[in-house]
């Protein structure tokens, strides 16, 4: 028997019905530690090239990682992973809570999911025993009613409940795999990918398989997790419990990094209204009678963080239910910054639409902002929108563009599309603001600013993603603070502020790897990563090492990621995806941002390109294309990849 | 010299509540943002940013600056 992973992978073919239970070795759990590199694995041997996304043939895998289900903060996330509808790339979205680490007692590593139902099923497995159960009395539930009908339906209030809500049954590009009604497998149209396959929910309990976890060293995990609690209060990361994400809102603002008014700005002068304090002074669950901090945070499995917001709103035109949690960052800015709105009610409401219909809030936000801008310049108008006056600024209008997207009505069917494949849909000239890379939105962290974020930005895999690499300001001066991490990694250069330079190239490659990593082990990015979280690099090797007994590294640990990175790259060149499509949005390039302290600037063409052709080189991949070398597939065990793309 | 001081995050909880994380500081000239740190017994690493400005915890403050102390921005 294996320590902390189960050692079998879930087949399930929902076309024929039929189940298979893989029993891999342990050399293959080694290779690929779960997560995003393990479903690489299957979707590079199972998925064939060209298939569509929202078609049968489209594999969708689920994974944990060999850590999951460990009693330490951060263990506890799950990876989807399929060919995206949104961006036609590999699609790739990482969820929390409490579903993974039941997953991982219920006696799988990773379900492979392929086919399509003839009609709703959903999947459930309890204690090692699988099923397809009729799900046509869920369909077109929203994610709350559907969790209380199974938690009924199945006599048990402790399962844990992964599904799509009606945005993924009706294919909206952006739609996500939500769990416990607030947490989300959110990004590259994961949950579009499960409603195509008529499943409309994944039910996991594993009651006697958590008595049965085992650890190779259960006291080294107790005493890791001891002593994260103890540092906890006074890191870098305590912040994250109090004020949420959204703690970062007006530190953004004061350097002129807050994405604002769709990437035209980076201040908003509105921000103390929508930011983490004021969410806890205001509209978390308990704030009027002060207990805001026992009612109004919330958590994942074993973790001492509780990040997790949640809001009540009983006034109002925008009611919020506690049960759908509340806004991140990203989704205060995407409804809010971005969009010029400083409701923080309008806000907290959009956040809970997304969550009860099942819709990624970066996109979502992100999409209707594009879509602001262009009514702004007169490219949309109220004839397409229905009369909606979609202007920045107008909270309303915003909301109503969430509903009218989860509902596919009128514009908002256009919108769901995601605004690339708006824009090519309008035309008239709307492609000039789109703020996306590989078709996928960007998050709220701006190019202009943080250059080597930029570049991952262009050339992840997925798309535009701010949690696939290390931000710059860590290599960039602050580096001191973080010294005995990133040296960990070989980084011990600090670098200019604002450069791309080769060793700044080298910072975004490596911590990339780093990150890809971390989406393999399944960690939380808060918890565990190269500098400023709660524990760095040489725990997240002593976490594998004591729940394994693996006499891990962190070269090997640099190793899987760097496997799961290329392993992307492969698969977006077997679907014709290269060089060509690494690009920042040309606003970015071409547009100043106006404001504050960074009126001005804009993103140098010349020095990305050449932070391009840095990368490239870096990896040992064709400059010309940025497809991975055989040299480079082999030497990562991947000469089986190389073959695939006949190098 | 005065200088105009801003604590975002978590770092606003080392200024009583009501002051929301604004304050002014009583500085003697040459006062460093490092010394700033240690006289509000900060225990996080703090980013600095001097007028909208990122700087290192060595630089010097001037009459008059504003000065805003958060914990590095990432995440999201």
């Amino acid at each position: 028997m294996p320590y902390g992973y189960n050692g079998k992978i879930l087949h399930v073919n929902l076309t024929t019905g039929e189940f298979e239970v893989e029993e891999p070795s342990e050399s293959f759990y080694r290779k690929y530690l779960g997560g995003s590199a393990l479903n690489m694995y299957y979707l590079l041997k199972e998925l064939p090239s060209n298939a569509d996304p929202l078609g049968p043939d489209n594999v969708l895998a689920l994974s944990v990682g060999v850590t999951t289900g460990a009693p330490v903060s951060g263990q506890s996330r799950m990876t989807s992973t399929a060919k995206s509808p949104l961006t036609g790339c590999i699609g790739d979205a990482q969820c929390g809570g409490f579903f993974p680490a039941e997953m991982k007692f219920a006696g799988f590593d990773a379900f492979i999911i392929k086919g399509k139902a003839s009609k709703p099923v959903y999947l459930w497995v309890n204690d090692g025993q699988y099923e397809l159960r009729d799900a046509g009395h869920l369909w077109g539930k929203i994610t709350g009613e559907v969790e209380a009908a199974l938690e009924e339906e199945l006599g048990d209030k402790n399962i844990e409940v992964a599904q799509v809500g009606p945005a993924g049954e009706a294919g909206v590009r952006f739609s996500s795999i939500i769990n416990m009604s607030n947490r989300a497998n959110g990004r590259t149209g994961m949950g579009a990918v499960m409603g195509s396959k008529n499943l409309k929910a994944v039910v996991v309990r594993g009651k006697e398989g958590k008595k049965k976890f085992r650890m190779a060293d259960k006291q080294a995990v107790i005493n890791l997790a001891r002593h994260g609690a103890d540092i906890f209060p006074e890191s870098d990361i305590a912040g994250l419990g109090k004020y949420g994400t959204a703690e970062t809102t007006g530190a953004q603002h004061s350097v002129g990094g807050l994405p604002t008014y769709n990437f035209n700005s980076g201040v908003f002068e509105e921000w103390e209204k929508i930011d983490g304090a004021t969410m806890y002074d205001t509209v978390l669950k308990g704030a009027a009678e002060g207990k805001q901090d026992l009612r109004g945070r919330d958590t994942c499995y074993s973790c001492t963080v509780r990040c997790k917001r949640v809001v009540e709103i009983t006034e109002g035109p925008y009611k919020v239910d506690p049960h759908y949690g509340g806004p991140e960052y990203e989704t205060t800015s995407t409804f809010g910054n971005y969009c010029g709105v400083s409701d923080l009610a309008a806000v907290s409401y959009a956040n809970q639409l997304c969550n009860q219909y099942g819709m990624d809030t970066i996109s979502c936000g992100a999409t209707i902002a594009w879509a602001m801008e262009c009514f702004e310049n007169g490219k949309i108008t109220a004839a397409d929108t229905g009369g909606i006056e979609l202007k920045f600024g107008n909270a309303d209008a915003m909301v109503k563009m969430v509903e009218m997207i989860a509902g596919g009505e009128g514009f908002g069917k256009v919108l769901g599309m995601g605004s690339a494949a708006a824009a090519e849909e309008i035309g008239r000239g709307t492609e000039e603001y789109l703020i996306t890379s590989h078709r996928q939105e960007a998050p709220a962290h701006m190019p202009q600013m943080k250059r080597s974020l930029g570049l991952i930005y262009a050339v992840n895999p997925f798309g535009a993603d701010h949690e696939s690499s290390e931000h710059d300001g860590v290599y960039e001066g602050r580096r001191v603070s973080y010294a005995d991490r990133m040296d960990l990694l070989g980084l011990t250069k600090v670098q200019p502020r604002r450069s791309l330079g080769p060793e700044k190239v080298r910072f975004a490659r490596l911590t990339q790897y780093f990150y890809s990593v971390m989406d393999s082990v399944n960690v939380c990015q808060f918890v565990f990563g190269p500098a400023w979280q709660l524990y760095g690099p040489q725990e997240l090797q002593d976490l594998i090492t004591h729940v394994t007994g693996w006499d891990m590294t962190i070269d090997e640990l640099l190793a899987v990621g760097q496997r799961r990175v290329n392993m992307m790259r492969a698969f977006n060149a077997r679907e014709g995806v290269d060089r060509a499509q690494d690009k920042l949005p040309e606003k970015m390039f071409k547009r100043a941002l106006k404001g504050g302290k960074s009126d001005g600037i804009k993103v140098d063409r010349e020095e990305f390109e050449a932070g391009l052709d840095e990368y490239y080189r870096q990896n040992d991949w064709d400059v010309e294309t940025g497809v991975p070398t055989r040299h480079k597939l082999e030497e990562l065990e991947l000469g089986w990849v190389a073959d695939q793309l006949n190098l | 010299m005065k200088v105009k001081l801003i604590l975002h995050g978590i770092l606003r909880d080392y200024l009583p509540r009501e002051a929301k994380g604004k304050t002014t500081l009583d500085l003697p000239d040459g006062a460093t943002i490092e010394a700033v740190v240690r006289q509000l017994k900060i225990k996080q690493n703090v980013s600095a940013a001097v007028t909208g400005v990122e700087v290192e915890n060595n630089h010097i403050l001037q009459e008059g600056e504003e000065l805003h102390l958060f914990r590095f921005i990432a995440g999201g």
